[in-house]
């Protein structure tokens, strides 16, 4: 079910009451509950995407178990190579075998043979893409005795099941969330206000900021070869909104959700358009998947240690595998590709860890010089979002070349006010909460209550008013 | 845990009585008699969904005003209809679509039904709220109960704060005729399973919607109320399954709505150009329609003593012309 939709908007009360008034005296019970509870979200999409989680849960708890039980290297890396290559595998059929098929089949095509390869029709399961990482993180992290396995099935099956994060993260870390599942949760009032807060931000980013952008971005990306240079940019950049707005709104109603139980998620996104490189960009840009193949790709293969030659090739190969995780198609790939070419220089001019702290912190507004560099970043982040965007490279490359023509120094045709308005007081409320988890986490913190209210009523108030038609959330493709 | 919830229960019934408030105010200030004047050299009103928003342009057609609107049932037109006429005594005629898709079953979609997002914004201000809560219980439907209210509430501030002019001109007369040209092999498969998939079965094929008809017939007493002349009006129609009921039309037409003189444009005479789709005249056909039933206007056919009969001796000559111009 989605977050914004009437169903989740009576399963989250229901399931909320029940949880803390039902099953707060026992820990069996209440993760049991969440098991439950999180099967049930999962199945509302397609029940038989049931079976593929919970086949997954059982390889991996037993790849755990095996991994405990058994100590010479060879067994160990037997169960550790299982449970790679069992969620690879459903991960790579049901996401890439269509994709793979395709090109195999056009490469022998270019030879001049043909061949009789017809496409499965199969249906890609929602957050196959997560989970799956996130059960890998686990027996990776049990294989290099970071983190004890757990014996306990219902723990560890509410951790690879957890609803708020299941479909579309924050790609959890084993021993970040399970440690959580052993110790019965205590309701904790700052938490839950918080929590709600926190959800409260993410529907306004989504169905304010995101479902507005889409509506303007999708039509200036399906007619594309009708629109000036100038409109071409703006929809790419309101599509940037968009997915920043999608994105890291779900990941704020996940982790606001998660607080309401008691539950703990990592921040997925530290206000990366704020950035003042591309490094630092991709440290506040959908940080759980980052920093999943930074420590389960990057630094196995050599990360950064070696010569020129093993950093570039690193480099590239978690870039382009972090676009081709996004999905089955050149764009994704080239998307990553040009992320790689950003950072390269950085890198390899020891440059990639310059701008560690907040930008401008402690202070209201940034230097001339943080301002030129959080454009230029922001600006390479929207050429690249066009093959992000694009349903193929013939169109990706088509686009830009709308861009770059004479009309790009025209009025955009699509000229849409509202959401340029939204836009900008989106922009200063996040600027203000730059410093914080989310932007709202500290607003009208120390103000009495009516003031806060106020605050929170006039959110809601923009969301109804303002509240785009809805659109699913584009990670959930993914 | 007591607290968060008590403090959650006050604060959303703060915003539900805030945002209801905001939305009862809204609606209470749209809802007068100023937004709903309509031009004092407009004395006939055309009523109905979208086969007579399709059909008549009133800047062709003098005295004419049409406010038909896409998906509109009949306790809709009757909303707009008492408002327009408490506010506009210079209204004389209300010509109102009497189509056989209005009597179906299927016309429920346009009161309660799949449509209610789309007649709740538009209508809301003047609806009564005994028939609105029963539109949202009969819809069962939560998320188009919510998407109703919703853009209710956001049409309502749109027209307060982006005011261009009158409520009636600004929201009641939102309508774009299609340009296309009908392609009747298409189309028509296309309906006819259209037709079979919502009929579901035999007893539908032949009954009513008595809902929606029921307000067709408080319009009928509305007019009398005010001296106002009701006229039915049947749209040219190119796809004649779309009257499979017809002899129930007649019947209801007969023996429910004696008093009212029914304009027959169903035959009008002409070729699939000048039709959008099996249901709709495309611009052109507009075009030529509208100055056709204009100059019938002007020639006195609501004085005549048989107003079908001139109607068809002029669609005849309207033919012969237009295949003569060809």
């Amino acid at each position: 079910m989605l977050f914004n939709s009437i169903d989740f908007a009576i399963f989250l009360p229901v399931v909320f009451i029940l949880y803390w008034f039902v099953t707060q005296q026992n820990l069996k019970l209440q993760n049991l509950f969440i098991v439950g509870a999180s099967y049930l979200f999962y199945g509302w999409w397609d029940w038989r995407f049931l079976s593929l989680i919970f086949l997954s849960t059982i390889i991996d708890y037993f790849c755990g178990i095996g991994l405990k039980r058994y100590h010479d290297q060879s067994t160990r890396k037997l169960f550790l190579w299982t449970s790679i290559l069992f969620n690879l595998s459903i991960l790579g059929f049901f996401k890439y075998y269509n994709f793979f098929l395709e090109n195999f089949t056009n490469a022998f095509s270019f030879f001049g043979q043909e061949l009789d390869a017809r496409p499965l029709n199969i249906i890609l399961p929602v957050g196959i893409s997560f989970y799956t990482f996130q059960t890998l993180s686990y027996t990776i992290d049990v294989y290099k005795r970071k983190l004890e396995p757990t014996e306990k099935i219902i723990d560890f099956a509410a951790f690879v099941s957890f609803f708020p994060q299941l479909v579309a993260g924050p790609i959890e870390r084993a021993t970040n969330l399970l440690p959580q599942f052993y110790k019965k949760r205590v309701f904790d009032y700052a938490s839950a206000v918080d929590g709600l807060r926190q959800i409260l931000w993410g529907f306004f980013k989504k169905m304010v900021i995101a479902d507005n952008c889409a509506e303007y971005a999708n039509l200036i990306f399906s007619t594309s070869d009708d629109h000036t240079g100038s409109t071409l940019l703006l929809g790419v950049t309101l599509f940037t909104f968009q997915i920043y707005g999608d994105f890291s709104g779900y990941s704020d109603i996940a982790i606001g959700t998660a607080r309401l139980f008691g539950f703990n998620l990592m921040q997925n996104f530290a206000f990366p358009f704020f950035s003042r490189d591309i490094a630092e960009y991709w440290r506040r840009w959908h940080i759980s998947l980052s920093t999943w193949f930074r420590d389960y790709v990057y630094i196995p293969l050599g990360g950064s240690k070696g010569g020129i030659k093993s950093k570039v090739k690193n480099t590239f190969i978690i870039f382009i595998l972090s676009g081709f995780w996004h999905g089955a198609n050149w764009t994704y790939l080239t998307w990553g590709f040009l992320n790689a070419l950003y950072f390269l220089p950085l890198l390899l001019l020891n440059k990639n860890r310059s701008n560690l702290e907040v930008v401008a912190y402690g202070k209201t507004l940034p230097s001339l010089q943080e301002f030129l560099k959080i454009l230029a970043t922001f600006s390479f982040t929207v050429f690249a979002f066009i093959f992000f965007r694009a349903n193929d490279l013939e169109h990706a490359f088509s686009y830009l070349n709308g861009i770059f023509s004479t009309s790009f120094f025209t009025v955009p045709s699509q000229y849409p006010g509202t959401v340029i308005i939204l836009l900008i007081i989106f922009i200063l409320i996040e600027w203000q909460g730059r410093e914080n988890q989310y932007a709202i986490e500290k607003t009208a913190f120390n103000k009495p209550v009516w003031f806060r209210w106020g605050f929170y009523s006039l959110l809601i108030l923009a969301i109804i008013i303002w509240g785009g038609q809805q659109q699913v959330f584009i990670y959930f493709q993914f | 845990m007591k607290r968060f919830l008590l403090r959650s229960l006050i604060f959303t019934v703060f915003v539900v009585l805030l945002v209801g408030g905001l939305f009862i105010l809204s609606n209470r200030l749209i809802s007068k008699g100023e937004n709903f004047s309509i031009p004092s050299d407009r004395h006939s009103l055309i009523m109905g969904h979208s086969q007579p928003a399709c059909t008549f342009e009133d800047s062709l057609i003098s005295g004419f005003y049409n406010v038909a609107q896409n998906t509109e049932g009949y306790p809709y037109s009757y909303f707009k209809a008492r408002k327009l006429l408490q506010h506009n005594s210079h209204i004389k005629n209300i010509f109102i679509e009497f189509a056989n898709n209005q009597i179906s079953p299927y016309a429920i979609e346009r009161v309660y039904g799949q449509y209610l997002d789309i007649n709740m914004p538009r209508n809301l201000p003047v609806t009564d709220t005994r028939f609105a809560v029963k539109a949202f219980y009969h819809n069962r439907k939560p998320g188009k109960i919510v998407n109703a209210l919703k853009n209710s509430f956001r049409s309502n501030l749109e027209f307060l704060f982006d005011n261009k002019g009158s409520y009636v001109s600004t929201v009641w007369k939102k309508h774009n005729t299609p340009a296309n040209i009908y392609q009747r092999k298409a189309d028509d498969e296309k309906n006819y399973i259209n037709l079979k998939n919502q009929y579901g079965s035999f007893q539908d094929f032949y009954s009513i919607s008595k809902d929606n008809l029921e307000y067709l017939k408080r319009l009928e007493l509305l007019c009398k109320e005010y001296g106002v002349k009701l006229y039915f009006v049947r749209s040219p129609l190119p796809f004649k399954k779309d009257t499979y009921n017809e002899f129930i039309f007649q019947s209801i037409l007969q023996r429910n709505f004696s008093e009212v003189q029914l304009l027959d444009f169903r035959d009008f005479p002409v070729g699939d150009e000048l039709f959008a789709d099996s249901q709709h005249l495309n611009k052109r056909g507009q075009y030529e329609f509208s100055l056709f039933f204009d100059n019938l206007i002007k020639s006195g056919l609501l004085e005549s003593e048989n107003i079908q009969a001139e109607i068809d001796r002029a669609m005849q000559e309207f033919s012969d012309n237009f295949e003569k111009g060809k």
